[in-house]
């Protein structure tokens, strides 16, 4: 019923609807890899659960999902992303990864900007503290919603806290599988615009 | 730093240097019902700056924080000719006083549809009873509560906040005389997609 009133409709105008996009930029060493994201169901759920949560400060207070955040990385080059991917394909370390060894969320609005909402999480692992391949990247947020238990969406999947939402990978050709410099320091940074599209 | 460092990145990624992929990008696109009577009209929203705001802040909000639908509401105006703004923060002439006429009853729900290309749908739905509200219906807004210290350099808004606006200046509906003698129902559906 939707896609028929969309269909039936006016256009689009540009500020229409609200585009999250997600750029991922890889340094270690000399090696800097850039690319997009791809976005998971469980992405779309922590976004869409925090629209219609009706949890306020007097009752069970909401947190949010750089409350408890992280970023791990990956060796898997050959499974594309799918929407109900819920961790990464081949994690290095111990599931779900091995740590940054530290990390920092910052967001900024750009009242007149063509991207006024960018919001970036980075992680950054010490020289010698991952090895392999790097062929996959994720972001992991916090789901308060799921872990009180008050999922506000009908048929809301969530699976784990904190959720992996999003992934950047080789697979999907986001970027080019490149053998981690253990002598140097690995640093990703992931920049989430909000954009009108 | 990371500022400039992220609009250099983006204009890269505009200007075609790597590719899109289909779901590369989320997309929240809101459609607005009015029935008044025999009366229906259906329209797109357009977002406010505030509207970005308040989920932008929410993905960096490191502490605690009220939900969005924790005190949301709707109101309806009457203007006709003031197009919609980034920011923009009220109806322009709000229907009752400001920022409105509340309506009388209200809900919100979502559903998650997994295999769906439209994976989720959010239904923010408001009613005002018949002569509760009357004269020309020209704009209504999506009002939300707002968390927008999460991000530096963001407006400090009212709570809840405007974060979406239908309006006839924008052509996004004909603007109608209520109908005193029924009800008016809103209808405003999110959908969170891939785009």
């Amino acid at each position: 019923m939707i896609k028929t009133e969309e269909n039936n409709i006016e256009k689009a105008s540009v500020d229409d609807f609200i585009g999250i996009r997600g750029t991922v930029k890889i340094e270690n060493g000399e090696h800097i890899a850039i690319g997009r994201n791809h976005w998971v169901g469980q992405g779309l759920e922590l976004i869409g659960a925090y629209l219609i949560q009706t949890i306020n400060a007097s009752g069970q207070t909401a947190q949010g999902p750089a409350t408890n955040w992280n970023m791990y990385i990956g060796s898997n080059t050959t499974a594309v992303t799918t929407v109900s991917m819920a961790s990464l394909v081949s994690p290095i370390g111990t599931s779900p990864g091995t740590a940054p060894n530290s990390k920092s969320v910052s967001g900024v609005y750009h009242a007149t900007s063509t991207t006024p909402v960018v919001i970036s999480y980075v992680a950054t692992w010490n020289a010698g503290a991952v090895s392999g391949t790097l062929g996959e990247v994720g972001l992991y947020l916090f789901d308060y919603y799921y872990s009180i238990n008050q999922k506000p969406l009908t048929n809301e999947a969530y699976a784990s806290n904190p959720a992996f939402v999003s992934r950047l990978s080789a697979a999907d050709g986001s970027f080019t599988a490149f053998t981690i410099n253990t002598a140097a320091a690995l640093t990703v940074t992931w920049n989430i615009s909000l954009v009108y599209a | 730093m990371h500022n400039y460092e992220t609009i250099n990145m983006i204009t890269e990624i505009n200007n075609g240097i790597i590719s899109k992929n289909i779901s590369d990008t989320l997309s929240l696109i809101g459609i607005v019902t009015i029935e008044n009577g025999e009366n229906k009209v259906t329209g797109r929203n357009h977002w406010v700056g505030q509207g970005l705001e308040t989920i932008g802040s929410y993905l960096v909000y490191t502490s605690t924080l009220n939900a969005a639908s924790s005190n949301w509401s709707m109101y309806i105006g009457s203007d006709t000719t003031t197009q919609t703004t980034v920011s923009m923060t009220s109806l322009v002439s709000p229907i009752g006083i400001l920022p409105g006429t509340a309506p009388n009853s209200k809900s919100v729900s979502g559903t998650y549809y997994s295999t769906s290309t439209t994976p989720i749908v959010l239904t923010f739905i408001a009613t005002w009873n018949a002569g509760t509200v009357s004269g020309i219906l020209g704009e209504v807004g999506l009002y939300l509560t707002m968390n927008t210290s999460g991000l530096s350099s963001g407006v400090s808004a009212s709570n809840p906040g405007l974060a979406s606006r239908l309006s006839a200046a924008d052509g996004s509906l004909t603007a109608f005389a209520i109908n005193t003698a029924a009800t008016l129902t809103i209808t405003w559906k999110i959908n969170l997609t891939y785009a």
